[in-house]
């Protein structure tokens, strides 16, 4: 993807070395994140998140259905992440499948918890409508515009922000219809339900190259990686989940280091995310 | 991404053709404005035509079968066109997945058929939400020698107009129970086609100020864009897909637009004389194969010709019950009614002069067939129209 | 439902009969992009990328060693309908329409002086709300100047509603693609049972859109190249 000359290489893996990158960040730094909420009107929260030159959109839709029969009292909630060519020529037709499926596998990991919905980061029963009968169903889409790195923090990012941004319809069950037949549903058009989005991650991927690891990677730097480890931490500082990419074989005490700093590091990329929503909600 | 195996003409062929094309000289001695020799077959079996226009070979099938109806339109059968570019028909053609110019061509012809309305959908509903007729045509190119949408276009519409569906009478407790009754018990029905959309494609050249109609393989190799408008005899346009490619005036594609009414006509014509002479030969041979039948004829003329006028209307107005009931009102003598309505076909086209002629004007004059019989029912049904019309475009446009 | 209300004679959306859509165009949208736009036209909004011309990638697409060959992806976003749903890759609607939209923008790319090169049009679209195909080619002609791509006259789309020519039920609409200097057609598209007289008064309106689309076009690229200007002069 990345065609770079022997001297480039060097150059970047030069710089990472003496912890000062290409673009003139250290190597605990990130790039200049903007937030913008309610992107897309017709979704019931969407985000655009843009670190550097990379650029997300995340989405989420709810729509009403039934909860499984193994788990009656939750909510469903599914994650799909597409790669637009528009973001690199190599995403065209089916080129994306692969890159786009291993994303979405990654931010399913952080955010859904495990089979029965324990521990997934969206509290799953509050979107329970009538039990084992009626739940909302949350579709939430991230869509890769341009690409320059770190695309899963970026669409972490947007989907926290989404997620923050999203209102869920009041519903209104009339009661006479609870027993056998079919419940009768009202969803209102004025009153929304926000979620709790406290315990929603970000994920920090620190991307090795040579001897040290960076975070926020440029897709350049990337292609310089040996391995890159994305650690998705919470606002309490609890880790969620943990992917390794790449081929190379990490000492499990650098792991450890790793996730130490990621965690360190996601306390300032939370409270600058914060910031931005805040700022971005008050701009819409 | 299928045309890089296309044939490509060298310089000289290019400039030839396009040389000869600034003195109005096209390759093969046309004038630029007519079609090349159309000649329309049918099989043994109904519904299925081979088209050759030219050097072109298509060859169109329709069939039926019962299916549930789409939920948004549950009074309504469904018409899909499915399209098969064999290699042999062009080295261009891969086999396996379709290519960009199969799909183009049949999404023209479809667009063509279902957006004007030109088969009626709703005589194919059975029972309203549970059984609707689905008739699929399946369009096999057997030989490109260029313009296949037009030649595609026409396979279609002459398989549809020969085709007929089994008929079916709906009964049992529910009134939901469906028999499908074999086409020897009973005749099958043709399709209540209102209209013939007619498919004309004009290819450019120059700089959009030479065209010509009915472009062949080599034409089309050199030509800078084509516009294929469907329209009728009546003149209405139905369909027009310029998919880029070399600008045109807008006055042109005026002009392109009448000649292709006037095309239209002409294949039109060409079309219903071949159909009608495909269904009085074949009604002929009915009777040679029940020779007993032919001695009713002298007796019993004015019932059949009665029945005949009867089912006609029935036809129609089956379309806004659709419950079937008035078909159900005369079983009883099936047995009998047999030999009679194998008669009646005869008897309709063994005259084929009025026969021809009713054929032509209800074709010709659908905009009072629109306007006046099925006029209340349309009424009603349009505001549902309007918002799933606007749905549609929502998403698809 | 009325499409114009009959009193007060505005639509739905509150526009007047033949007002157009509030448009929006903005270049250079995606970083890595040679050339990128996005372009807005009431609710519906694109974006488009082009990268090229650069070396032919696949040689057995390539057409002939005279022109450059140029390729086009149409996708849907799957948020960018109302009902969310999972749009398959490639299915025959999206195939249609990158076909349209390649040979609409071969109609005014100078393919000739770029031979044996590749160009890549890539449309990415956010938000449906009618008239995508319309908005995708105003967005890949914005990307394409924003890209340097020499081009002999600049193609813009609109897509004129019947609607409120006259209170037909449905909406049928012509898609015109319109080379505005050269006063030609390109593109046109429609679907609908017309009188040859309805047709020409939509087409021609759809006319009017794309000239008014072209001016639009005309003045976001000035603007552009205005600010590209003051930021050579620091």
């Amino acid at each position: 993807m990345v065609g770079l000359s022997e001297g480039e290489k060097h150059f970047i893996r030069g710089g990472i070395a003496q912890d000062l990158r290409t673009d003139g960040r250290r190597r605990l730094q990130f790039r200049a994140i903007s937030v913008e909420t309610g992107v897309i009107p017709q979704a019931n929260g969407s985000a655009r998140v843009r670190l550097g030159a990379t650029e997300v959109i995340a989405t989420v839709k709810a729509e009403l259905g039934k909860p499984s029969i193994l788990h009656p009292d939750k909510g469903k909630v599914s994650i799909f992440v597409d790669c637009s060519p528009t973001a690199a020529p190599m995403f065209e037709g089916r080129g994306s499948e692969e890159f786009s499926a291993e994303l979405c596998v990654a931010l399913q990991r952080c955010l859904l918890g495990g089979k029965s919905g324990a521990g997934a980061a969206i509290d799953l029963s509050s979107l329970i409508v009538v039990d084992g009968k009626v739940c909302w169903d949350l579709y939430i889409d991230g869509l890769v515009v341009s690409s320059d790195g770190n695309l899963l923090d970026a669409l972490a990012a947007a989907i926290k922000v989404a997620l923050s941004d999203t209102g869920i319809p009041k519903v209104n069950v009339s009661l006479s219809a609870t027993t056998d037949e079919e419940p009768e549903v009202n969803v209102s058009d004025e009153e929304f339900l926000q979620f709790d989005t406290s315990s929603v991650p970000v994920i920090v991927t620190l991307t090795k190259v040579g001897k040290h690891y960076i975070v926020d990677a440029t897709s350049e730097e990337e292609s310089q990686m040996s391995s890159a480890v994305s650690v998705s931490v919470n606002r309490h500082g609890q880790i969620r989940g943990l992917t390794k990419r790449g081929g190379a074989g990490l000492d499990p005490s650098v792991i450890f280091d790793m996730i130490s700093v990621a965690k360190h590091v996601s306390r300032q990329f939370i409270s600058v995310l914060d910031s931005e929503t805040l700022a971005a909600e008050a701009a819409e | 991404m299928d045309h890089h195996q296309r044939w490509h003409p060298t310089v000289n062929e290019r400039e030839f053709i396009e040389r000869a094309l600034q003195s109005d000289l096209r390759v093969d001695g046309r004038r630029p404005f007519d079609f090349r020799r159309l000649k329309i077959l049918f099989g043994r079996e109904d519904g299925s035509a081979e088209v050759q226009l030219g050097d072109t070979r298509v060859m169109g099938y329709a069939t039926a079968q019962l299916v549930q109806p789409y939920k948004d339109r549950p009074n309504e059968g469904t018409l899909a066109i499915f399209t098969e570019f064999s290699p042999m028909a062009d080295p261009a053609f891969e086999p396996g997945r379709p290519g960009e110019s199969a799909i183009e061509l049949g999404r023209v012809v479809d667009r063509g058929l279902r957006e004007s309305r030109a088969v009626d959908m709703e005589s194919l509903c059975v029972v309203a939400g549970k059984h609707v007729w689905s008739v699929r045509v399946d369009l096999h190119i057997l030989d490109n020698g260029g313009n296949l949408i037009d030649a595609a276009n026409i396979a279609a519409l002459a398989a549809l107009s020969t085709f007929r569906r089994p008929e079916c009478t709906v009964g049992g407790e529910d009134g939901q129970q469906v028999t499908v009754h074999d086409p020897e018990v009973r005749d099958p029905l043709p399709l209540t086609i209102h209209h013939l959309p007619i498919a004309v494609t004009f290819a450019y050249f120059g700089e959009g100020n030479i065209m010509v109609i009915d472009p062949t393989y080599k034409e089309e190799a050199v030509m800078g864009g084509r516009m294929t408008a469907t329209i009728n005899s009546n003149g209405d346009v139905c369909s027009i897909q310029k998919a880029g490619g070399e600008g045109v005036m807008s006055s042109v594609i005026m002009q392109c637009l009448r000649i292709a009414s006037v095309k239209a006509a002409d294949i039109t014509s060409k079309i219903k004389n071949e159909v009608n002479s495909y269904t009085s030969a074949k009604a002929l041979q009915k009777v040679k194969r029940l020779p007993a039948s032919a001695l009713k004829k002298d007796n019993a003329p004015d019932v059949a010709m009665k029945e005949s006028s009867d089912g006609a209307l029935e036809t129609q107005s089956t379309k806004p019950s659709s419950d079937g009931q008035q078909i159900n009102k005369e079983p009883p003598s099936v047995v009998e009614d047999n030999k009679q309505e194998d008669v009646e076909p005869m008897l309709s086209e063994c005259n084929p002069e009025p026969q021809s002629e009713s054929r032509l004007t209800a074709g010709g004059s659908d905009e009072t067939q629109e306007a006046i019989s099925p006029k209340s029912l349309k009424d009603a049904v349009k505001p549902k129209h309007k918002i799933k019309k606007k749905q549609h475009s929502k998403i698809n446009v | 439902m009325e499409y114009v209300n009959p009193l007060t004679g505005f639509r739905v959306d509150g526009r007047r009969p033949n007002e157009m859509r509030q448009l929006k165009g903005e270049v250079g949208v995606v970083a890595r992009a040679d050339g990128s736009a996005l372009f807005e036209m009431g609710n519906t909004r694109v974006i488009a990328a082009v990268y090229g011309p650069r070396e032919v990638q696949n040689k057995g697409q390539q057409v002939n060693s005279k022109d450059a060959l140029v390729r086009c992806e149409y996708r849907m976003a799957d948020f960018s309908t109302g009902d969310r749903r999972r749009k398959p890759k490639g299915d025959r609607r999206s195939t249609e329409i990158s076909l349209v939209i390649r040979q609409t923008m071969e109609a005014s790319i100078l393919t000739h002086l770029m031979p044996r090169s590749q160009i890549d049009i890539f449309v990415q679209v956010l938000q449906a709300d009618g008239g995508t195909r319309a908005a995708c080619i105003n967005a890949a002609t914005l990307a394409l100047a924003d890209a340097g791509i020499p081009m002999r006259d600049i193609v813009t789309s609109c897509s004129a509603d019947l609607n409120y020519i006259e209170d037909s039920a449905g909406g049928p609409d012509v898609t015109v693609g319109f080379l505005t200097k050269m006063d030609k057609v390109t593109l046109l598209q429609m679907d609908a049972k017309l009188p040859m007289d309805t047709f020409e008064t939509v087409m021609d309106l759809a006319i009017e859109g794309c000239k008014a689309i072209a001016n639009y076009i005309r003045e976001v690229l000035l603007e552009n190249t205005r600010r590209l200007e003051c930021q050579r002069d620091h």
